[in-house]
């Protein structure tokens, strides 16, 4: 009971549609949980309903153990960044700082006082007289993250916080804000629909669809053991080879796929005869010219090669209806394999996820 | 060269036919009885005089009716912008779907002819209209009030016809302020009173501005609206301009007091528009 945020069934409907359906969630003190999904998947009204801008339909949330359905949002001591930021076009950088605590009607040295420290803390010290418009797009993610900071809200909510930069800047802040949340020990919760985001910056992720969170976990739990497809699909690339589970020995699993037998290890108790789609991920597949003592080897001809810089991803044809993708690491100077070339393709029985195939809804 | 030349043809092409339209019909006569303010007689010699102008700043009588106009402006400026705001922030953050009928009512009093809106009123306001008989009925008065042919029967009728500029002027500048900075005031700890105190207004205040000069002139320049509900008992800048010239036909008294009636404008719009700055960047 000594979670910051607390989400006990909460649903939300716009008319006929269901935005968010049962949601519960618990966040942890100094927790940072990311709200991960395509757009439409419910995530931004979730943390809507956490700010207090749409009120739930049924269910509870908590925030330090009060329910606060029907505490206005400005009285739940929340910070949060917007994903345009939101800031204060007519007032200036130390004026947008500085509104929160007016609001709290703190005394006038204090606020300077705490608006200086915000702003060191975002490495914006000496802009405090600009405007907003005056600034660069990272100096204005920064200017609104230290006015989210500066009243010490219970709760830091982030609404796709990164989207606007471009792909550099982006990732400098994502270690900076990293960096900052570990200084401050907010509780923090973010919204995003970028994979890498949430695996950079969150303690644990849920993964929303269709207005459900689909699974929730670690970033390690949620990369290497998704419960569906579709979470193995939006996190990272996957293979999905489609076949049906022959046999079960505790943990190992072996799958007809096509004509092959693979090993796999996990999945859900899948029992035989489940149709199963075995996940792979491309970094887990190695490649060799020679067969190899893996649990699955497989031979096949290279269809296409994509050179990326540090990584390759080879396109390798198995069987008429099977195909692989792996990814290897670029150690000499040109792609180890060419196209039409016979490899054998390698991976341990560990990094084979046998997922249930979902029912047809 | 050539693009300077090319240039120059654009420019006229877009602003050649307002330019002339405007020269034709509004400098040129305002050039016209500029000069004739300061003849002492038209049509007569050309003799030149400032003593009309001393005559209007003198008269008690005009005094009077330039201290009426710019009350009645003042007034119906401050009752468009305090009714309009409401409407136009309805209109704005409305999600219904009938925003089109809202849009109609908002300027439905502009679609009426001024005869049909008079006559309205007069229905309303007259000694046996509505108001009255109600009045009368209820037992709080026994006599009519005068509610016809007053300084607040021309004012209704002003802010009737003239709220949708007001009206239009503020949802269109309250239409682009993306809702996310009343959210972060909220965030913030701003509740509803302060959110839009110090956000959504300063945010606004230039279509609030934009209103108010448009409402303002149209009220200083009304003629026709005072005229039917006022009856010859509100006397303006417009109807005394109108009597000196067409009726007393005293062309040149009657030009001096519509260059004043103009400068006077001007200097309180430029005025305002100081004001207004300030507030903005409050």
């Amino acid at each position: 009971m000594s979670s910051d945020v607390q989400l006990d069934r909460v649903t939300k409907r716009f008319g006929d549609v269901t935005a968010v359906s049962a949601v519960s969630l618990e966040v942890q003190p100094g927790e940072v949980l990311a709200l991960l999904g395509p757009s439409g998947c419910g995530k931004t009204t979730t943390l809507r309903m956490i700010a207090g801008f749409e009120t739930p339909n049924e269910g509870a949330v908590r925030i330090r153990g009060h329910v606060v359905n029907d505490v206005a949002t400005y009285r739940r001591n929340l910070g949060m960044v917007f994903q345009h930021y939101a800031l204060f076009p007519h007032m200036s950088v130390f004026d947008n700082v500085a509104f929160g605590l007016r609001m709290r009607r703190l005394p006038r040295d204090q606020t300077r006082e705490r608006v200086r420290e915000a702003m060191a803390l975002v490495r914006l010290a000496g802009l405090e007289t600009r405007r907003p418009s005056e600034l660069s797009g990272g100096q204005q993610q920064r200017v609104a993250l230290a006015r989210a900071i500066v009243t010490r809200p219970a709760v830091l909510l982030l609404d796709e916080p990164l989207g606007a930069l471009d792909r550099k800047l982006r990732e400098q802040m994502q270690i900076e804000l990293r960096a900052l949340q570990r200084t401050l020990a907010i509780t923090t919760i973010f919204v995003t629909h970028d994979q890498e985001e949430a695996l950079t910056l969150a303690d644990r992720i849920a993964v929303m669809e269709a207005g459900e969170i689909v699974q929730i976990g670690t970033p390690t739990e949620i990369y290497e053991r998704p419960r569906s497809r579709f979470v193995s699909d939006f996190i990272g690339v996957s293979n999905f080879l489609p076949g049906k589970v022959v046999e079960r020995d505790g943990d190992a699993v072996t799958v007809q796929v096509a004509g092959l037998r693979l090993r796999a290890a996990g999945g859900d108790g899948v029992q035989p005869g489940d149709p199963v789609e075995v996940a792979v991920r491309p970094e887990k597949v190695r490649l060799g010219t020679a067969p190899s003592s893996d649990a699955n080897c497989v031979a096949g001809r290279v269809e296409n090669v994509v050179y990326l810089g540090a990584v390759t991803y080879y396109y390798v044809r198995v069987t008429e209806d099977v195909r692989l993708v792996a990814m290897e690491q670029n150690q000499t100077p040109r792609p180890a394999h060419a196209v039409g070339e016979t490899v054998h393709a390698a991976w341990e029985a560990a990094s084979a996820l046998p997922l249930r195939v979902a029912a047809q809804r | 060269m050539r693009a300077a030349v090319r240039g120059r043809a654009r420019l006229l092409a877009l602003l050649g036919l307002p330019a002339a339209l405007l020269g034709l019909l509004f400098v040129y006569p305002l050039a016209h009885m500029a000069a004739l303010s300061v003849r002492t007689v038209f049509p007569g010699a050309f003799q030149y005089t400032g003593a009309h102008y001393a005559k209007f700043v003198s008269d008690a009588y005009f005094l009077r009716v330039t201290q009426t106009s710019f009350a009645l402006a003042l007034t119906v400026t401050v009752l468009t912008a305090a009714v309009g705001y409401p409407v136009a922030y309805y209109f704005v953050r409305s999600r219904s779907r009938h925003k089109h009928w809202i849009f109609l009512g908002v300027i439905s009093p502009l679609l009426v002819s001024i005869v049909v809106r008079t006559i309205g009123w007069t229905i309303v306001l007259g000694n046996e209209g509505l108001v009255n008989n109600a009045l009368r009925m209820l037992g709080i008065v026994r006599e009519p009030l005068a509610l016809m042919n007053s300084f607040w029967s021309v004012t209704v009728g002003l802010v009737h016809v003239l709220l949708p500029f007001m009206i239009l002027s503020i949802a269109s500048v309250l239409g682009k302020i993306d809702t996310a900075l009343e959210e972060s005031a909220a965030i913030l700890g701003a509740g509803p009173l302060r959110t839009f105190w110090r956000v959504t207004l300063p945010l606004s205040i230039q279509g609030v501005a934009a209103g108010s000069i448009l409402v303002f002139c149209l009220t200083i320049g009304a003629y026709i609206t005072p005229w039917w509900l006022g009856r010859g008992k509100v006397l303006l800048f417009s109807t005394t301009i109108y009597d000196q010239i067409l009726a007393i036909v005293d062309w040149p008294f009657g030009s001096a007091a519509a260059m004043i009636l103009v400068a006077a404008t001007l200097a309180i719009i430029l005025l305002y528009f100081a004001l207004i700055g300030r507030v903005a960047r409050r």
